[in-house]
């Protein structure tokens, strides 16, 4: 079977899964090629709705409504973050908004992209959109790779995420990532006996040494498998002059960790200590 | 009317906070309902405005929220980080409590601590390093927690909970006055009511995801709404979200992103269920695009407004509009609620499986059909009705019946 053999039959696949399936989305599938066509700019002359190399991104918006002023200046945003790389980007209004109101619409965002006029929304029509504002983005070959609709939150990153996987710059697990980001939980997952060390450390440093010994207590009677936590309870006490007993925390340190530097050096020079 | 969230609900969020809140952790948090060694230093300095010097300055006005009128604003005013009276605290930070002034000052001494050794947040992530990893790695940071920890938390005690210089919402909307006005407004969420109210959806330090999200609106939003036991402000049980996303394959487009916020408004409105603009709340009415303000706010109003098109709407047989046929009327227009389902349905474009029909309540069914190029509707409101996209022209063989 030829590459276009195979190419057709998934063609059709698409077509047909696109007429057929229950889940009809309100809008063209994946993998349908978008005609391409010369329009009139907003800014003067015409141009292709489409190049011919790179990731091509079309980004249907209204001037007169929220959500479209919301993701313009979203949209000004990931033209900055994405440029230098290879993207054609392209905006696209109806052709029943004058150029005067699309030009004031896209400079007070700072949209920098040029934006083609929808003769009788033909361009819209032929994507079955029934919503505004979208991102397209379709690749070199003019195949849809992906219809990003308008969403309050994330848009900018969803759309800067979908070109960088379509460009191999980031993984499918990145992408996923974005699009399903993890929980940010509140604060971090810190044990208490972590804490504990903390302040344990900040005593020390600060010489106060009895309540720098009881805080790394507290953290090794909370987790006792830490070595940086036995490390410090063995200068603690060796700046107590407790030598024989630190050594027994650097060997606890040395027991987890039988490279924990500050360990070796504290162990090293109580013994050297105890020489003497 | 106001739509709440079972109390019930709330504690694994408010766990979560609880546990997570770390500033305040551990030897902070474990002066909770002891009281702190009453050697404790009286009143060290204030940290101060954000500034790159070490900190001092007297103590001002209480109260973080109350300062922060503009948070635009590239400074602020210091908040006053005076400790309060070791018996009403309910929590204390570790080094204040035992009386080591010295490992955030320059002095040890509690009746002239001196200046903080280092600009306020290089003092504190000394021990709380961890937020130095965290404002690195997250897009989304809180520029008020960036500036100075100080901007929400006391570093010496609090008579709140976390050493916070107040409780959320109050903390919050002293600095976001229109989320406070949101919170006014006729309808409320329960969501900022109960449990930890702004954390229980937004991370106070920095995100991943936008507005400091925890996640996304809707694995937020289904945090509680997936449960059979919530109710509105009027006892009228809310819809499990989970149970009917899993029963309804069909998602509408803002669902499907998880992006519940693009309809309803989580900090509170006046409008029905939260709903960010007006939507019709009967099966018929006049056609006004102002009634339709909110499914407008993504919909081409085109879709109803024109009576003949090959672009607007897919719901047409040939160029002939039947959203305009059905909607258009002066009178007993079909809203959008008529046969379209807000959130899921089992039928493609989110069509309803059925609509209510007479005065008893009896459901008449929409079958419906999505065919090649367009659709059937049959045995329903009308006869069986088929419509096709497809436009006649002289050069076409298939028309439009």
């Amino acid at each position: 079977m030829t590459v276009a053999h195979r190419s057709l039959l998934m063609a059709c696949a698409v077509l047909w899964a696109g007429l057929h399936s229950p889940f009809a989305t309100a809008h063209a599938s994946n993998g349908t090629v978008i005609a391409d066509a010369e329009l009139a700019t907003v800014q003067g002359g015409k141009r292709h709705l489409l190049g011919k190399e790179g990731a091509q991104i079309l980004f249907f918006f209204r001037p007169d409504q929220d959500h479209s002023r919301d993701v313009m200046k979203q949209m000004a945003l990931c033209e900055r973050e994405l440029s230098g790389k290879p993207l054609r980007w392209t905006g696209i209004v109806s052709d029943r908004f004058t150029p005067a109101e699309v030009k004031t619409a896209i400079g007070e965002a700072g949209v920098a992209m040029p934006v083609l006029l929808d003769a009788g929304d033909a361009v819209y029509g032929a994507l079955e959109a029934a919503q505004l504002p979208f991102v397209v983005i379709a690749d070199g070959a003019h195949k849809l790779i992906a219809f990003v609709p308008f969403m309050k939150i994330n848009f900018c990153e969803t759309v800067k995420a979908r070109v960088l996987f379509q460009l191999g710059e980031i993984t499918e697990k990145q992408l996923a990532d974005v699009l399903s980001p993890p929980a940010s939980k509140v604060g971090v997952d810190l044990t208490a006996a972590r804490r504990y060390f903390k302040l344990a450390g900040m005593l020390f440093k600060s010489g106060n040494l009895e309540k720098a010994l009881e805080a790394v207590q507290k953290s090794l009677e909370i987790d006792a498998a830490q070595a940086p936590a036995h490390a410090l309870h063995g200068n603690i006490l060796s700046a107590q002059d407790k030598c024989k007993d630190a050594i027994v925390a650097f060997d606890k340190a040395l027991a987890l960790d039988a490279a924990h530097a500050e360990a070796l050096a504290g162990k090293q020079a109580c013994v050297d200590k105890l020489k003497k | 009317m106001k739509a709440r969230i079972s109390a019930t609900l709330f504690p694994i969020l408010a766990a979560l906070v609880a546990l997570s809140l770390t500033l305040s952790a551990a030897p902070a948090l474990a002066a909770k309902g002891k009281k702190p060694d009453k050697k404790a230093p009286a009143a060290p300095a204030a940290p101060g405005k954000p500034s790159d010097k070490p900190a001092a300055g007297a103590p001002v006005e209480q109260g973080a929220g109350a300062n922060y009128k503009d948070i635009s604003a590239p400074q602020r005013k210091p908040v006053n980080v005076s400790p309060c009276d070791n018996k009403e605290a309910v929590s204390a930070h570790g080094p204040y409590a035992s009386g080591d002034c010295s490992i955030c000052h320059a002095k040890n001494d509690p009746k002239d601590p001196g200046p903080a050794q280092k600009p306020v947040n290089k003092v504190c992530f000394s021990c709380h390093d961890e937020f130095t990893d965290l404002f690195a790695s997250r897009k989304a940071r809180h520029i008020v927690a960036e500036e100075n920890c100080t901007n929400c938390h006391n570093p010496h005690n609090s008579k709140q909970p976390h050493l916070l210089v107040s409780r959320p919402p109050a903390l919050c909307v002293g600095c976001h006055t229109k989320i406070k006005s949101k919170m006014e407004a006729r309808v409320q969420h329960g969501a900022l009511t109960q449990g930890a109210s702004c954390v229980n959806c937004h991370n106070p330090h920095a995100s991943n995801i936008e507005k400091l999200l925890i996640a996304l609106p809707f694995d937020l939003c289904v945090n509680c709404h997936s449960k059979d036991d919530i109710t509105d402000g009027d006892g009228k049980k809310l819809v499990n979200f989970k149970t009917l996303l899993d029963d309804n394959p069909v998602h509408h487009a803002p669902v499907a992103d998880k992006d519940c916020s693009a309809c309803h408004q989580p900090h509170g409105g006046d409008n029905f269920r939260l709903l960010g603009e007006v939507y019709p709340a009967r099966f018929y009415a006049p056609f006004n695009p102002e009634n339709y303000a909110l499914c407008f706010e993504c919909h081409d109003s085109k879709m109803i407004s024109t009576k003949e098109t090959t672009t607007a709407t897919r719901f047409r047989n040939g160029n002939r509009n039947l959203h305009f046929v059905h909607v258009n009327k002066p009178d007993r227009g079909r809203t959008c609620r008529a046969c379209h389902e807000v959130h899921a349905s089992k039928q493609a474009f989110q069509v309803r499986d059925s609509v209510p029909f007479g005065s008893k309540g009896w459901l008449l069914q929409v079958n419906y059909k999505k065919n090649a190029d367009g659709g059937t509707c049959d045995k329903t409101c009308h006869t069986a009705k088929t419509y096709v996209n497809v436009v006649k022209t002289a050069g076409n063989a298939q028309a439009a019946p």
